[in-house]
């Protein structure tokens, strides 16, 4: 299976499994509670100084506090042409990154987008920035609003945690 | 001496008879021991974070070209090294400049007695984006000392492939950007160029990983 066909499998997984749960509709799904708009808290964010190369990687850990499951639809930089969302995945002992068109994050949980894993790629970086910077980065949501943090970009050393 | 001393001590509970039987299997034991050789290994391999292969890795028969354009004979080069051995490409975001950088700074805590005895290694696996100037710029942001390697497409795959990886059909489109299967160990040879530990998914940090490197230059091969 080619990278964008797998790619579109993915997201499609994730978001019916999104989808069953906020419109109540399937058996076991919870109905939505009028709880107040979904929102995703953004904590933790940080960005992978490039190194030079035309793309960054961008990490956070998205908590999801409401009842209803969101999905994670994209990043996107004032720094950046485009954004995209990959998957690490190891087969047969090499290292795979698989495009994603959404993330799902379900309800009451927290999703890490982490080095080695889940993570938020800036990609066509006209001028790179690099460890010290802060760049602006927003995340869009299928139901949340938009949030825009400010990012430390970082040095790969430095980084805690690996695949 | 001590060890006659503790050798009474521990027969004291046991008594004479036990003490004799115990005496005797510990003959046994010690003409049955492994040769020293494998125990020292052994024992070195127990010490470090990287992991043991079980069959060690011969370090590849290739003829590369490095960072300034110059052809590169890795066995040749590696001769009396350890060296630290990865694949991986300039356009990766994130686990390829993690792991050169984290070896980067490992590099940078060692005492020059040992930072001269190990040879750090990158090959890339995407000479289409990554010619010469490429990995130098790349290598540069961490460690300028650190060797990258490029060649043709055919060459950097003889390589990775002598290791018994097999590489998944590449697809590289003309516009955009592009993911390139690589090994996710990080690959430790001894000055022996056989590859025997590794950091499985190179996630090892420096201070682990110099640590490693001061046990190995330190050992006699």
């Amino acid at each position: 299976m080619g990278a964008p066909a797998l790619g579109a499998f993915l997201a499609l997984g994730v978001a019916l499994a999104g989808c069953g749960a906020e419109t109540g509709e399937g058996e076991g799904a919870r109905p939505p509670v009028a709880d107040g708009p979904p929102t995703v808290r953004v904590a933790d964010a940080f960005a992978l100084d490039p190194m030079g190369a035309e793309q960054m990687a961008v990490y956070a850990t998205l908590v999801n506090g409401g009842p209803a499951a969101d999905t994670l639809l994209g990043i996107a930089s004032p720094v950046a042409g485009s954004g995209s969302l990959h998957a690490m995945l190891l087969e047969e002992g090499m290292m795979r990154m698989r495009p994603l068109t959404a993330i799902e994050l379900p309800p009451s949980d927290t999703v890490r987008l982490r080095p080695g894993g889940l993570h938020g790629m800036l990609e066509e970086l006209a001028d790179p920035p690099t460890s010290g910077d802060t760049i602006e980065v927003t995340l869009r949501f299928l139901h949340a609003p938009p949030v825009t943090v400010r990012t430390p970009v970082r040095d790969p050393a430095d980084v805690v945690g690996g695949a | 001496m001590g060890s006659r001393r503790a050798h009474r001590r521990i027969l004291r509970g046991i008594g004479p008879r036990n003490g004799l039987a115990l005496g005797l299997a510990a003959v046994l034991a010690a003409s049955c021991a492994p040769p020293e050789e494998g125990s020292r290994l052994a024992r070195v391999a127990e010490s470090l974070t990287a992991t043991q292969f079980m069959q060690p890795y011969d370090l590849p028969v290739v003829t590369l070209t490095d960072q300034s354009g110059e052809p590169f004979e890795l066995r040749a080069e590696a001769q009396g090294k350890i060296t630290v051995l990865y694949f991986g490409y300039t356009q990766c975001p994130d686990v390829c400049p993690i792991t050169m950088a984290r070896v980067a700074r490992a590099l940078s805590m060692l005492e020059p007695e040992v930072r001269e005895q190990v040879l750090p290694v990158f090959i890339t696996l995407d000479p289409a984006r990554d010619p010469p100037e490429q990995v130098r710029a790349w290598l540069e942001g961490m460690d300028p000392s650190m060797v990258g390697l490029t060649g043709t497409q055919e060459e950097v795959e003889d390589a990775v492939k002598q290791l018994g990886f097999v590489l998944p059909p590449q697809e590289r489109p003309e516009e955009g950007w592009y993911e390139v299967a690589h090994p996710a160990t990080l690959f430790v040879y001894t000055p022996e160029l056989l590859g025997r530990f590794g950091y499985p998914h190179a996630s090892a940090t420096p201070e682990e990983i110099a640590e490693d490197l001061r046990t190995l230059a330190a050992f006699e091969w």
